[in-house]
């Protein structure tokens, strides 16, 4: 796979998020930066990590383009140089390991076959990773295991039971054993993890 | 404890239920613990888009802990969060579309 590096340092990036999305902003380093705003922050804007060489490029309907290894999917944007009828940047569709395909007028010719045709890709290659805090996972047949199918503690577990059972008693109309389990709920949840510290704090009162 | 022990208790006290409905019951009681709890971490990978700003998030991301990007010597390198964004920033209109992976985070190396 041809992986070209970002050749200068990185952008100074930051982050913000609202309810469904997350924002990623970088420092504004290009001087000739008119495309968007005049604001000390912009989009990234630095070049993909992906490129190759072009080699070959068919005269069918949907072109396909030879690129050995590529490492593209589809959906995937590169901007492609070179040539004289495909330059510019397009959204490919993968075919195999070596080939993609792009939607465009086709030339008659095979533009691949001269040299310094080439792509780059407009993306880093998974450039972008987020740790956060998760929802657990469902549960929808009965050999999973709440621990290594849904990721929930086994000292949880305890709690799922209790809730079930205070909402089978309110289904049934007895709310006192509802209330019942669902204070056992709330008190198991609350308490987890149990933490016995062996350090005691000493209260001295202000003389 | 697997689904079916815990269905088992259920039926003791409770006789034969639909299992359809006490899965749903279970996924109700794992996501009231995960919205209380906030202890379960996990982490995925994206493409980090030329000219994109917005990336929209999936449905199981509760609360984002941190951002990393990845850098000129493929290591992830931790990125800080703006606190007043609104002050900085106005609205744009970059597009919002992104396919999350997970990640393995064995590649971890904050600097």
């Amino acid at each position: 796979m041809a992986t070209n590096k970002r050749t200068y340092p990185n952008d100074y990036f930051a982050w913000y998020n609202d309810e469904d999305r997350l924002a990623i902003v970088c420092e504004d380093t290009t001087a000739t930066s008119g495309e968007r705003t005049k604001e000390k922050y912009d989009s990234f804007q630095g070049d993909g990590n992906l490129s190759g060489n072009i080699t070959a490029t068919s005269t069918s309907s949907t072109v396909v383009l030879t690129s050995s290894s590529h490492g593209l999917v589809t959906g995937d944007r590169v901007v492609i140089s070179g040539t004289t009828t495909y330059d510019g940047n397009k959204e490919i569709t993968r075919v195999n390991d070596n080939t993609f395909s792009i939607t465009d007028s086709n030339s008659t010719a095979d533009e691949g076959a001269s040299s310094g045709v080439t792509w780059t890709s407009l993306f880093i290659d998974n450039g972008l990773r987020i740790t956060y805090t998760a929802k657990y996972g469902t549960i929808d047949a009965q050999t999973e295991d709440l621990k290594t199918d849904a990721g929930l503690d086994s000292g949880l577990h305890p709690a799922v039971v209790c809730y079930l059972k205070s909402r089978m008693f309110e289904d049934v109309g007895d709310i006192q054993k509802a209330q019942y389990f669902r204070a056992m709920y709330d008190k198991m949840v609350k308490q987890y993890p149990l933490r016995k510290s062996g350090v005691r704090t000493l209260s001295v009162p202000r003389l | 404890m697997t689904a079916k022990k815990i269905i088992e208790q259920i039926e003791k006290l409770f006789g034969r239920q639909s299992e359809q409905y006490m899965f749903q019951l279970i996924n109700d009681a794992l996501d009231d613990i995960a919205s209380h709890k906030r202890n379960f971490t996990s982490s995925k990978t994206t493409d980090l888009k030329k000219h994109q700003r917005w990336y929209s998030l999936d449905d199981d991301v509760v609360d984002i802990k941190r951002v990393e990007v990845l850098d000129t010597n493929d290591r992830y390198v931790l990125v800080p969060k703006l606190a007043d964004s609104h002050k900085i920033l106005r609205a744009d209109t970059d597009s919002n579309s992104a396919t999350w992976t997970a990640s393995s985070g064995s590649d971890d190396s904050l600097t």
